[in-house]
């Protein structure tokens, strides 16, 4: 059978224990810290680790097979069938002007819901769900006119573990592909 | 009982004895009965204006009758018998407000007999009571001094509003405004015009000197609802029009909501009524259901507190209380008097929704207008005899009840009606009094007893309240929760189907489970036909609304024209009913407009006066066909290719057939106004006729013999649902065409290609040259079919031009549910939407005219960059 039958609820990665146990948020908090701390879904990208707000993540799903929609921007990979519902679906290497990547085991779509639209972006690996807190989390250094910024809602920094923190909404609503390499290197100048 | 009153009624009951001993033509009793009423009418006490009103009124009638006045001098004798037993009770109860009820009835049913079928200036007798002090100040200044049944109206509204304003400054001069119309009605006044002057003067003053608005109590005058005055201190002449309602904020959203969706659809229903209506005039049934619905928005209306629409639907509610009550004939000024109240409510509905949330409700610009002529409506110059007769005969009960005067259906109509009487027997018998019409209708022989018993139950069945709506029970859902429940059965059927595949490789060794999958799947086919049934609507709604069309339209364009529906029960998406009905529109109005030749034209032509324009509807191969056919002048091939050629077109019309040159007038360009004016520029919207029927992937085809019609003929899938679509395959990628887009397809062969330097591909089929479009170019697929011979060519059309688009190879015929690609893709061009195939992956459903169209300009620009460059090497 195809891969569409691999479908999983909200959160239920099977390997994942820790999502399990983490994946009542607590809206009290979130709603109070009108700042940027809180849960996040954090997932690697060609080795590095990113983080998007676990309340837009709508569900984690395995890789399904894609069909290529033609005359689209290049980061937009096609439209998938969840469950009888059709959702575009971007990868974010592309739209991070990364290089391909063979799909592998690990590899997901995570769909999200930004302003009323349910997405899916392709990642390499979904990691886990953390807090993060407000403490936690740095400005992006705001040098250089670099647009790229703009999609980021902070440096997650726990425990020496830095993690960018997407603005999803921007990524997903901005056609053209996010310059999101320089971000990286701002990332590493902010760790330094 | 205060002692005078108790004379009063002594004195009163013997006039009504006396009065009913009274024959037609018995002067000497007349003179009795008139001496007697004008001494009550002395000793009356002002406390008893109303009765005092109507007595005076009785002796105008009688007075009539005594000069040989009377329309008809056996109504009015009952009508003054009447009002005298109403008198009589109110006076021996005059707190009761029942009584009071009752004899303002009595006076209006006798007021109506003083209009001459010429009198215009007749007031709608159930708008006694204006609502408020703006409105009697408007009419006032409308009013001349002759028009007695006017000023009446107005001295009653006066009143009614100084009993509901007793705290009110005003209620002085409110009274004494309304003592001095009373002189004037009464013909006391020597001077009319100085007074009616002086009584202007006073409305304004009490107008200007109300501050804030006051809500009356419902007044127990003529119907309670008639009456909820709202004064406002709006001068009436900077506006006159009156003022809007306001949606309480804290007013339901919801409630409002339902309020506006049920009254649409019984406005709806009241509308196909009319019309059918006005076919079969003396069917009561579809009054009733008018009624009924005016009835109940006017309820729902006033729950909700929207004062302007309870307003409308109650004087609409008035004319049609006249209709069933058999006093006028739902024709002509009356009927389009209803249907603009439709129209109107409708408006006003629309309205109430924008204003949801608070804020003011937006009043329609025909409100005032249509209020005034709803609260006087001509008087009826076409009643016909029999209906008069039925309307006005004596009640087969006792007379002394005047209830029974205005209740509608009366024995005599009835028997008429049933055919066992003639109305001249049924006059013979009644003039002029009559207690028991069924009794001496026997005993005169005219009819049997158990005639009498039948038409007494079907009296009895017409009496009854109209409560018996039809029992069809049905719940309503959101149209969001049947469209979820059809796409989960789409998916349901989409899994069934790869079960019973998998369950194929186990056939030998799982009889059981093949068989139960199998089982599994005959209930998921029936429920997905269900479930598809639901959203299936017939077409009737649409087809009635065009009846309305053409009948206006017919009107305004003074022409004959016969409107013949056929097969409106023909079900279709619901979803499609909204793109359908634009078309419909603009084919109909063309077809009105300019199809049928005006009645002169049609006589010299040899043809009957009368047009003919069919609607039909009917299946046919999957599709749902609507067809509409006039017997008009048809189209002028020439005249419509010479116009296309002046408009920059077509180039020539050489080579081109009938059928092609009949579908420019399709084109956008060709709509144009100046092609108006002739028969053979019928393209006034033609081209929103073409875009809407392609976005229901149908099409529209035109036949037309020149001076003798046109057919219009639409084709549509049977739902927006389900396509029907070819799967094909081009390279790894597999997209579906929608059937009805396909011609044909074929393989060609080397000879059948050539090549146009600059305009690419053609290949030539049974001599049409068409242009080939490699689809895998335009969608960047790779490891397609590139050399032409090896793969196949489909014959597609955008509508005007035929083309034929490469692809690898077709895959088979497929049934798909159309899907919206996801709002976070956007519009694709070329691409109409997805759909979730057998295999659970998304194929992708063309919209070939734009694909095409998409083609052409791509080659367009291909060939322009090289002329250009072309132009720059030399």
């Amino acid at each position: 059978m195809i891969g569409g039958d691999t479908k999983f609820r909200p959160y239920s990665i099977g390997e994942n224990n820790k999502m399990k146990n983490e994946n009542v948020t607590d809206v009290d908090q979130i709603g109070a810290n009108a700042a940027r701390g809180g849960k996040f879904l954090s997932f690697f990208l060609k080795g590095e680790e990113y983080g998007i707000e676990i309340l837009k993540v709508q569900e984690i799903i395995k890789i399904l097979p894609i069909t290529r929609v033609p005359r689209t921007p290049e980061c937009v990979k096609g439209v998938i069938n969840l469950r009888g519902k059709i959702i575009p679906v971007s990868d974010l290497r592309s739209k991070f002007n990364m290089e391909e990547h063979a799909e592998t085991s690990e590899t997901c779509i995570i769909v999200v819901q930004t302003g009323g639209l349910e997405i899916g972006v392709i990642v390499d690996k979904v990691s886990e769900v953390l807090d993060i807190s407000d403490a936690e989390i740095e400005d992006v250094p705001s040098f250089g006119t670099d647009v790229s910024t703009d999609y980021l809602l902070g440096i997650g920094n726990t425990n020496g573990h830095v993690r960018l923190l997407l603005d999803i909404d921007k990524i997903l609503t901005t056609h053209e592909a996010v310059q999101l390499h320089d971000i990286a290197a701002v990332g590493e100048v902010a760790m330094v | 009982m205060p002692q005078r009153d108790t004379q009063l009624l002594a004195k009163i009951r013997e006039i009504r004895e006396q009065f009913r001993s009274f024959e037609l033509g018995d002067t000497e009793t007349l003179v009795q009965v008139g001496f007697g009423i004008e001494s009550v009418l002395g000793a009356l006490g002002n406390d008893l204006a109303l009765a005092a009103e109507s007595l005076s009124l009785c002796l105008e009638g009688l007075q009539a009758i005594f000069q040989n006045e009377a329309r008809d001098a056996g109504s009015m004798c009952r009508a003054v018998g009447a009002t005298l037993a109403a008198v009589e009770q109110q006076i021996g109860s005059p707190e009761n407000p029942v009584t009071a009820n009752i004899l303002q009835f009595s006076i209006e049913r006798l007021r109506r007999e003083f209009v001459g079928p010429s009198d215009l200036t007749d007031a709608n007798p159930s708008t006694t009571t204006l609502g408020d002090l703006n409105e009697i100040a408007l009419m006032l200044t409308q009013t001349e001094t002759s028009d007695i049944a006017g000023l009446t109206v107005v001295r009653d509204s006066l009143k009614a509003l100084a009993a509901a304003n007793a705290e009110s400054s005003n209620r002085k001069a409110l009274i004494k405004a309304a003592r001095m119309l009373g002189r004037i009605v009464s013909g006391r006044e020597k001077d009319p015009d100085t007074v009616l002057a002086a009584v202007n003067e006073l409305m304004d003053g009490a107008s200007g000197g109300q501050t804030e608005p006051q809500v009356a109590p419902s007044l127990q005058l003529a119907e309670p609802e008639a009456t909820y005055a709202a004064v406002s201190d709006v001068e009436p002449e900077q506006t006159p029009s009156v003022d809007a309602d306001v949606l309480a904020p804290d007013s339901d959203g919801e409630l409002v909501n339902e309020f506006i969706v049920e009254s649409r659809e019984m406005l709806e229903a009241a509308e196909s009524s009319l019309l059918a209506l006005e076919a079969e005039t003396d069917n009561i049934e579809h009054v009733n259901t008018i009624f009924r619905a005016f009835h109940t928005i006017k309820g729902s209306a006033a729950y909700l507190g929207l004062k302007r629409l309870t307003e409308l639907a109650h004087l609409a509610e008035s004319l049609l209380s006249r209709m069933r009550d058999r006093e006028i004939v739902c024709s002509g000024f009356y009927a389009n008097l209803v249907l603009r109240s439709i129209d109107t409510l409708n408006g006003m509905l629309a309205n109430v929704q924008d204003a949801l949330g608070g804020g003011t409700i937006a009043l329609p610009g025909e409100y005032s207008d249509l209020l005034a002529a709803l609260s006087r409506p001509d008087v009826p110059t076409s009643v016909v005899t029999a209906n008069e007769v039925s309307g006005c005969q004596s009640p087969c009960s006792s007379p002394d009840d005047p209830r029974d005067e205005f209740k509608s259906t009366r024995l005599g109509g009835i028997l008429i009606q049933m055919g066992r009487l003639k109305p001249e027997q049924l006059n013979e018998v009644l003039p002029p009094h009559c207690p028991l019409l069924g009794e001496t209708l026997v005993e005169k022989g005219f009819v049997t007893e158990t005639d009498v018993e039948e038409a007494l139950t079907v009296q009895k069945s017409l009496r009854a309240p109209v409560k018996d709506v039809k029992d069809d029970s049905s719940v309503r859902v959101r149209t969001e929760r049947l469209d979820q429940l059809i796409d989960m059965v789409g998916e349901l059927v989409i899994a069934q189907s790869m079960l019973s595949q998998a369950s194929t490789d186990v056939q030998g060794t799982h009889p059981e489970l093949t068989r139960r999958i199998s089982h599994a799947g005959k209930i998921v086919r029936e429920l997905q036909d269900l479930s598809m049934g639901m959203r299936m609507i017939p077409l009737k709604n649409t087809f009635q609304k065009m009846t309305r069309l053409v009948r206006d339209l017919a009107e305004k364009c003074v022409k004959k024209v016969e409107f013949l529906t056929v097969g409106e029960d023909t079900e279709i998406d619901r979803n499609m009913v909204a793109f359908i009905a634009d078309p419909l529109v603009h084919m109909v109005r063309n077809a009105v407009d300019h199809g049928i030749e005006s009645p002169e034209v049609r006589k010299n032509s040899g043809k009957p006066v009368v047009g003919k324009v069919t609607l039909s509807a009917y299946h046919s191969g999957g599709d749902i066909v609507v067809e509409l056919k006039d017997d008009g002048a048809g189209l002028n091939s020439e005249r419509i290719a010479a116009r296309a050629i002046e408009r920059g077109l077509i180039e020539t019309d050489k080579g081109m057939s009938e059928m092609e040159i009949f579908q420019l007038i399709f084109a956008p360009g060709f709509s144009m106004a100046a092609a108006v004016t002739d028969v053979s520029g019928r393209g006034v919207g033609m081209d929103v006729v073409r875009r809407n029927i392609e976005a229901l992937r149908g099409r529209v085809e035109i036949s037309a013999v020149k001076g003798e019609g046109s057919v219009f003929t639409i084709r549509l899938p049977l739902t927006l649902a389900i396509t029907d679509g070819m799967l094909v395959a081009v390279g790894k990628e597999r997209y579906i065409v929608p059937t009805i887009h396909i011609h044909l397809s074929f393989r060609p062969t080397a000879q059948m290609l050539s090549t146009v330097s600059g305009r690419g591909e053609l290949v030539s089929l049974r001599g049409e040259l068409m242009p080939v479009f490699r689809l895998h170019n335009l969608f960047d697929v790779k490891d397609s079919v590139e050399d032409l011979t090896e793969g196949l060519l489909m014959i597609v059309s955008d509508g005007r031009k035929r083309c034929a688009l490469l692809v690898d190879e077709l895959l088979g015929q497929h049934q798909v549910v159309a899907k919206n690609l996801g709002d976070g893709i956007g519009k694709i061009v070329g691409v109409s939407g997805g759909a979730i195939l057998g295999d659970g992956c998304i194929g992708l459903i063309l919209d070939t005219p734009e694909l095409v169209a998409l083609a052409r300009q791509k080659v367009n620009t291909a060939a322009g960059c090289e002329i250009g460059s072309e132009s720059k090497a030399a």
